[in-house]
């Protein structure tokens, strides 16, 4: 996932540069901050330890997803460019969809989209602490895209949408304006140009969501939460 | 107490990194801390040739106008899981 290093403690604003510590808990990585030498839990982006304790990292919206993808929606992107350390991670490393999940937490409320889930229903609208929110999902480049609901038009009802596979299109019922599901924008018809917020979610191995997020609901196929 | 119990006892109270109540923060060390990187090399989409194929993943993210994307197969390995970066006036860290 993608955090902003800056941060606000105790009324001073910081910007922090972050070091593998070598450190597990849980498995999962602990990171350590130059600045303070405090250690912070990679998978919940906070401070378990040293003077900035309990501070939480802000953490951007990014995306999962295939070279191919990404650089076709992003002409101008420009790309990392280390020596290779792997070959192993492309979009084969998704075929068992049972073991990865796309979380979200918001406002303590957690909720973890089964990668089986949203490969069957391709968008999944759920509530998260009271926000109306929608996951949509492309199989073959694995992108995993989390908007909210809320509508742009003031006094409007959050939007319902449902999912048109043969255009690969969101529509929404009130309008039956038809959406890019991994734009978030209005395509066509009367709500064409409005565009939906991205929200941010991590794509996690499904068993540390599970430890780090024991309270977590998840989403299954039958039904919207 | 006999000394299978004794030795029973010493190991059930030794930490772990995972405990009862599962979140007690004792990390454990298991290799050592790597140098923060902070001036990562990056190239624009135009010039990519052989550093990242089409179907590998990427972690990319957009952030004042400015995307980009971080390789998978360039993030593994402490040495690599946490990229120091700015992008559209914003500090940030692509984590893995």
């Amino acid at each position: 996932m993608v955090y902003a290093r800056a941060i606000e403690h105790e009324e001073k604003p910081q910007e922090l540069t972050f070091q593998v510590s070598g450190k597990l808990w849980h498995r999962s990585l602990v990171m350590r901050d130059m600045q303070t030498r405090s250690l912070w839990s990679h998978i919940l982006g906070e401070c378990m330890q040293g003077p900035l304790k309990g501070v939480i990292l802000e953490t951007l919206a990014a995306e999962m997803v295939t070279w191919g993808s990404w650089r076709e929606r992003h002409p101008k992107t420009t790309v990392l460019a280390l020596p290779r350390t792997d070959d192993f991670y492309d979009s084969t490393v998704y075929r068992d969809k049972r073991g990865w999940v796309f979380g979200v937490v918001i406002d303590g409320d957690s909720l973890a989209f089964p990668f089986d889930v949203l490969a069957k229903r391709r968008a999944v609208e759920a509530e998260i602490a009271g926000h109306p929110v929608i996951a949509t999902f492309d199989p073959r480049t694995t992108r995993a895209t989390l908007f909210s609901r809320r509508s742009k038009k003031k006094g409007s009802k959050p939007h319902r949408f449902t999912f048109d596979a043969n255009k690969n299109t969101l529509v929404d019922r009130a309008t039956s304006s038809r959406w890019n599901p991994a734009s978030g924008e209005a395509i066509d018809g009367p709500l064409k140009g409005e565009r939906l917020s991205v929200l941010p979610g991590i794509v996690s191995f499904r068993e540390p969501w599970r430890v780090f997020h024991p309270k977590s609901r998840y989403a299954d196929v039958g039904q919207d939460k | 107490m006999n000394l299978v119990m004794r030795i029973g006892v010493l190991l059930i109270l030794l930490p772990s990194g995972a405990n009862g109540d599962g979140h007690e923060f004792e990390p454990i060390q298991v290799v050592r801390s790597y140098p923060p990187i902070e001036r990562a090399p990056f190239l624009p989409a135009a010039k990519v040739r052989h550093e990242v194929t089409d179907d590998e993943l990427v972690l990319g993210v957009v952030i004042g106008g400015e995307a980009r994307a971080y390789p998978i197969n360039m993030l593994t390995g402490p040495s690599r899981e946490i990229i120091n970066d700015r992008l559209g006036g914003r500090a940030i860290a692509a984590t893995w």
